[in-house]
């Protein structure tokens, strides 16, 4: 029974994973490709590594793999915001619909 | 045993990955596309160690991803700094 909530999760976490990736592929814009790409893998990440703690059962392994989903949580957005910051002050201009860019 | 397929799938989103790092037009969107390709990596250690059933190779996965988020922000900082000739 723990088998199989375990390999559903991980379907689930493949699926994620396997969105962001599409996105990351079919964007062209880099401000879309951080919208899709960084929240759909985060979210994927940590419902695989969910499905390994229920895989694993109650000991010390399980507890590593949640120190890890821990510091995922904290560190990954921070990342993405950090690449978002950096491009926009930059002067990465955002695109309108007519293909004209915006200075910033 | 179902986790192998969950790993040969990782190794392909790592190959697309890869492809990502290497053509992206700018270099934010290299900056990003190695961000998820550590992470997919971090998946991969954990994978691996789950198959071996040795509970120290999680601490690589752990060292991974602190390494990983130092190795970003001081990389996106420092592209900014060089482009920012308004404000500096």
């Amino acid at each position: 029974m723990r088998d199989i909530a375990g390999n559903i999760l991980l379907v689930m976490g493949i699926v994620f994973i396997s969105f962001g990736v599409f996105g990351e592929l079919r964007y062209k814009d880099l401000y879309s490709r951080i919208l899709v790409a960084s929240k759909v893998d985060t979210v994927g990440l940590l419902t695989i590594l969910s499905g390994m703690i229920i895989k694993s059962g109650f000991n010390y392994f399980s507890f590593k793999i949640l120190l890890i989903v821990l510091i995922c949580i904290v560190t990954n957005p921070m990342s993405t915001h950090s690449i978002a910051a950096s491009a926009f002050k930059s002067g990465y201009g955002l695109k309108r619909r007519g293909g004209k860019t915006i200075d910033t | 045993m179902f986790v192998k397929y969950v790993l040969i799938f990782m190794v392909f989103f790592c190959i697309c990955m890869t492809w990502v790092v290497v053509k992206g037009p700018t270099i934010w969107d290299r900056l990003l596309a190695f961000n998820l390709l550590s992470s997919k990596v971090i998946v991969i250690i954990v994978i691996i160690s789950f198959l071996a059933q040795k509970s120290f190779m999680l601490d690589v996965a752990i060292v991974y991803s602190l390494l990983g988020f130092t190795g970003t922000i001081l990389f996106a900082r420092f592209i900014q700094q060089k482009n920012d000739k308004d404000k500096l």
